[in-house]
């Protein structure tokens, strides 16, 4: 059963002569507990996809459904306290607040949305990803691949329908993209958790269930 | 669904707060400033007008709100308890000495509202035992100490005859001079009562304190009592309209308040509009994550109440220590200048200039609040401050001026804010020194300085009360020390009890004058030299009276009053003659005594300067100068000396006279003059409060324009410091970079000069045509005091960037470019 679902998506940025086709009309269909990677060359409209998928920009056409919600037809309130429930993201930059240290990261979500943290559930995630000695460290005192992991156990802490990972190993070198790339594989395993990852690099893709390319905004092969 | 995020919330504020914290001192600063400039507004505005109200209320010599005559002790007891009044004073009202002060019994709480409360000893106890001020001591020429025996000699209110009451009593307390009381026992002022068997009329006085806001009762409970409303007598201080500051004092403070507002709204909006600038990716980053538009909101809001809780109570603090500090040197100005002012503390004061700061700030961070919540967190992830559009960017080329240029037009808002901010300290530094240079001491002198030499009179004639004068032993005492070859006299009839035509709603102001002073009237129409013909019945009036020319006047001088009826026009010749069953209220009084007629001769413009009385009469009042024969004649001797005037025949005779008054007044509380030098005193007093002020205000304003200028500066290289990174990384040296800043700075200054200067012009302008302090034909603008300021505007544009560069560089460009990613 499809849990993530793109129906015709296109986006379109710029008028005139500067005007650029980023999607030309995407379907996608993602199964609860897949894991899969959309790989591409730089400027082929992955990143673009990942964003309309997550509910980050708005679509120029088409519709995006979680959990069979379209989730375009909510305002932006809305949409970010559904992207705060539902989604879990994990960007190449990491994106952690640098103010809040470790732990305060992973459970800064859950805090925003009022919820009760699930003390075991954070345990857990912390254990697997190897991050019990830092959680009281800032993130600028962790390395890259530690950093990426503290972006990973936040994006998992909410047990979100769905995590989307943009370029996560784009700033790490191939050891700890390795690493990382196991972490992902073992979180869609044991918590049959649903992840779609963007990529250009074919070898770390290979660790997906399912690899989808595209090419100038559309999908060549599935 | 309400969620319960306030943890998290509170403290991404705080922690994001703590991060950035040079940005959140100029913060802090800018919160403090405001809240300085409003408490001190607030406090000076609040303590000066306490000051004066004291001094209304003690002029007045009560401060309860009402006094109410009341019949009998049942009325009495049945206003303690009414809801809304707060205090009930008691007073029984027996008479008054020859000099006006009165005679009576006050319970505890009636002292303190007629400022009679003994400094020394206790208030009369026994029948035997009086209470007074030194000041009414030294009056009757006693010079007796508690426990001392004095003699009061006074006049019984009494509605058909005047009962001389003379009595010896022991000094049993000693008031302050404020008070216009000569206090007596309970037990003493009713046997007084009860020896008098005649009507005394009311003598039972409640004096009524309210709770605020009650005030407005007092009527309806006089009509509970079934007293008639004129029965109520409400302190004038209370009235709306006899505010001590006035209706110009109230403008300047509201004109004052809204610049301050606006000053407080540009820096902090200015310093939030750019910290969110500089935070945009951060909060896309946060949108990520999950964080609302409005948590972000609230993330903003919290961290300006934060840095309220640090900035305001600094504020009010240093704000009520410069407002106490600013409120005699704005007294001396009035002509209260020798009271001790009233602190000007009260927790309303602080409560106000507070709210009125956090207003400030929560105004001015919720825009960029707004602007950050709207941030698209796509965009974040893009942002850079750096967008210059295509278009723009060809016209760049790459010379360090230019690029310089170019990057003030990156955020026009915060460059036009800088430019502003700094414009309006210059403007205001303009507006002052126009104002101290064109300020004129002679022409001040001319306006303010009598037209002779030296006038010399009391100090109550001086503070235009007119109830003390010299005599004449005391002015030949004062003529044989001022050598003169002009001097003379001006009289005034006693109690000025003159009036037009019989009319007691018409009263006339009359001052006589001795023939050697005559010549000292401006006269814009006629010839006055008939008036020193003897038996003469021609009389000057000014041009404020409704005479012409030839008219014929017929001044009445009352020695008493008769009492007419207006509904039967029966007329009762005293008091007594009244009916019972009238009311002395329903009648009209009519003015009786000496009538002589005048013919109007000459017009003058005014009474000179030198001999004018001070006391301001109705505005129809008629007003006239008679000579010296013709004041005596009307009042028939019942004159005062209002004034002695004397030119000195040289320089040197008049600094002598000067030496002389000088000393004399210093001596003694029953003389005082004016001169020349003495009008020169006030004029630098005057001008040094001015300088006080409006410097107060530039510097703060300037310190303001500073902080942003710093501010821009400061968050101009923050948020460029990858880019600084990257343009070093392609050869641009770290001299060539400092140049590029100091040269951005004096870009600002040099706009900021250029912006100010026809607006400069326009408020001089303006500001020339009030013709309050100076004469606008003589007035000249300048800007030359902006151009004196590019200098330092200059040094502080380009220093200022060079240190802050100095500051905030990394240790190398690698250090730089990570620190932004």
């Amino acid at each position: 059963m499809a849990i993530l679902r793109a129906e015709g998506l296109k986006k379109t940025y710029g008028k005139g002569e500067s005007r650029v086709e980023a999607l030309r009309g995407v379907d996608l269909a993602v199964n609860k507990g897949e894991f899969v990677a959309i790989v591409g060359t730089s400027g082929s409209g992955k990143s673009t996809l990942l964003h309309m998928l997550g509910g980050l920009d708005r679509p120029t056409e088409g519709k995006v459904f979680i959990d069979d919600k379209d989730i375009f037809a909510l305002k932006d309130e809305a949409l970010t306290i559904l992207r705060r429930r539902k989604i879990g993201f994990v960007f190449q930059s990491f994106n952690l607040v640098p103010v809040l240290n470790v732990m305060e990261n992973i459970v800064l979500p859950l805090e925003l949305d009022g919820a009760k943290t699930d003390k075991e559930h954070i345990d857990n995630i912390i254990e697997m990803l190897d991050l019990k000695s830092q959680i009281h460290k800032l993130p600028t005192q962790l390395s890259g691949g530690q950093q990426q992991r503290v972006a990973i156990a936040r994006a998992l802490a909410g047990r979100p329908t769905v995590i989307l990972a943009d370029e996560p190993t784009g700033n790490l070198d191939s050891k700890t993209s390795q690493d990382v790339m196991s972490l992902f594989r073992v979180t869609a395993d044991k918590f049959s958790q649903t992840i779609v990852m963007i990529t250009h690099n074919t070898e770390i893709a290979q660790t997906a269930d399912r690899i989808i390319r595209i090419e100038d905004g559309l999908i060549a092969n599935r | 669904m309400k969620v319960n995020s306030r943890k998290a919330l509170s403290r991404l504020s705080l922690r994001s707060l703590l991060a950035s914290k040079k940005q959140n001192i100029i913060t802090v600063f800018a919160i403090i400033l405001t809240t300085v400039l409003f408490t001190t507004l607030f406090t000076t505005f609040i303590s000066l007008r306490n000051t004066l109200n004291l001094q209304q209320m003690k002029d007045y010599g009560d401060s309860s709100y009402a006094i109410m005559a009341v019949g009998d002790e049942d009325e009495l007891e049945s206003l303690r308890g009414l809801p809304g009044v707060k205090d009930v004073g008691v007073s029984i009202e027996l008479g008054y000495t020859p000099d006006k002060t009165f005679v009576a019994y006050c319970d505890q709480t009636a002292s303190g509202f007629v400022f009679s409360v003994p400094s020394e000893g206790h208030l009369p106890s026994s029948p035997d035992e009086v209470v007074m001020s030194r000041a009414q001591l030294q009056k009757i020429g006693s010079d007796a100490s508690i426990g001392d025996q004095v003699t009061v000699d006074y006049v019984v209110y009494s509605s058909d005859r005047e009962v001389l009451v003379s009595d010896t009593f022991t000094l049993s307390g000693i008031t302050s001079d404020d008070s216009h009381y000569i206090l007596v026992s309970e037990d003493y002022a009713r046997d007084v009562i009860s020896d008098l068997s005649e009507n005394i009329g009311m003598y039972l006085y409640a004096h009524l304190d309210f709770l605020a806001g009650s005030e407005f009762r007092v009527y309806d409970i006089a009509e509970e009592l079934g007293l008639d409303p004129r029965c109520v007598l409400i302190n004038p201080a209370f009235e709306s309209s006899s505010d001590p500051l006035g209706p110009e004092g109230i403008a300047a403070v509201v004109v004052l308040m809204l610049l301050i507002f606006f000053t407080g709204f540009l820096i902090i909006y200015n310093i939030f509009q750019i910290t969110v600038a500089n935070k945009v990716r951060d909060y896309g980053l946060l949108k990520t994550v999950g964080v609302t538009s409005k948590q972000i909101r609230k993330i903003i809001r919290k961290q300006s109440a934060f840095l309220c809780i640090i900035g305001v109570p600094i504020g009010l603090i240093a704000g009520y220590l410069i407002g106490v500090s600013m409120v005699p040197v704005l007294l001396r100005q009035t002509v209260y200048g020798a009271i001790t002012p009233v602190s000007g503390f009260n927790i309303l004061v602080f409560l106000g200039a507070a709210a009125v700061s956090v207003i400030t700030v929560l105004i001015s961070s919720s825009v960029p609040g707004r602007k950050a919540s709207k941030v698209s967190p796509i965009d974040a992830l893009r942002y850079n401050e750096a967008k210059v559009s295509v278009s723009k960017r060809e016209k760049v080329n790459a010379s360090i001026p230019s690029m310089s240029f170019a990057n003030l037009g990156r955020n026009r808002m915060r460059t036009f804010l800088v430019v502003l901010s700094i414009s309006l300290a210059l403007v205001l530094f303009d507006t002052l020194c126009t104002f101290i240079d064109n300020f004129d001491m002679n022409d001040y002198i001319q306006s303010h300085t009598p037209s002779m030499d030296f006038t010399v009179s009391t100090p109550s004639y001086f503070a235009g009360e007119h109830d003390d004068y010299l005599t004449l032993e005391e002015v030949s005492e004062i003529s044989s020390h001022i050598e003169s070859d002009h001097c003379g006299i001006a009289y005034m009839p006693e109690n000025f009890s003159t009036y037009v035509d019989g009319r007691i709603d018409y009263p006339a102001q009359v001052v006589g004058v001795e023939n050697e002073l005559l010549s000292e009237v401006d006269i814009i129409e006629g010839d006055i030299s008939s008036m020193y013909e003897d038996g003469t019945a021609s009389v000057i009036a000014t041009a404020n009276s409704s005479l012409h020319i030839g008219d014929t006047v017929s001044v009445t001088f009352a020695s008493d009053y008769h009492y007419r009826d207006p509904r039967t026009g029966t007329v009762y010749e005293s008091p007594n003659d009244v009916p019972q069953n009238l009311d002395f209220y329903d009648l009209e009084m009519i003015p009786v005594g000496g009538e002589k007629e005048y013919r109007v001769c000459a017009i003058t413009e005014d009474y000179p300067s030198s001999f004018s009385p001070l006391f301001i009469f109705a505005d129809k009042s008629e007003q006239l100068i008679l000579n010296e024969q013709q004041i005596d004649d009307l009042t028939d001797g019942h004159y005062s000396i209002m004034c002695f005037c004397a030119d000195a025949v040289s320089s040197e005779a008049a600094a002598e006279a000067e030496a002389y008054l000088h000393e004399l007044a210093g001596s003694s509380s029953h003389f005082d003059y004016t001169s020349i030098e003495t009008v020169r005193e006030d004029f630098d007093q005057f001008l040094g409060a001015v300088k006080y002020i409006g410097g107060f205000l530039c510097g703060i304003v300037g310190i303001i324009a500073v902080l942003n200028f710093i501010n821009a500066i400061l968050t101009g290289i923050i948020s460029r410091k990858r880019e600084f990174a990257l343009l070093q990384a392609v050869g641009m040296t770290g001299r060539q970079l400092r140049k590029m800043l100091v040269i951005e700075g004096l870009f600002y200054a040099a706009i900021s000069v250029l912006f100010s200067l026809p607006f400069a012009l326009l408020v001089n302008t303006l500001f020339k045509r009030i013709d309050l302090f100076w004469s606008p034909s003589t007035a000249h603008l300048t800007v030359v005091p902006i151009l004196i300021l590019l200098p330092v505007l200059a040094l502080l544009g380009s220093y200022i960037p060079c240190v802050i560069y100095g500051k905030v560089r990394g240790t190398s460009i690698v250090d730089d470019r990570r620190t932004n990613e």
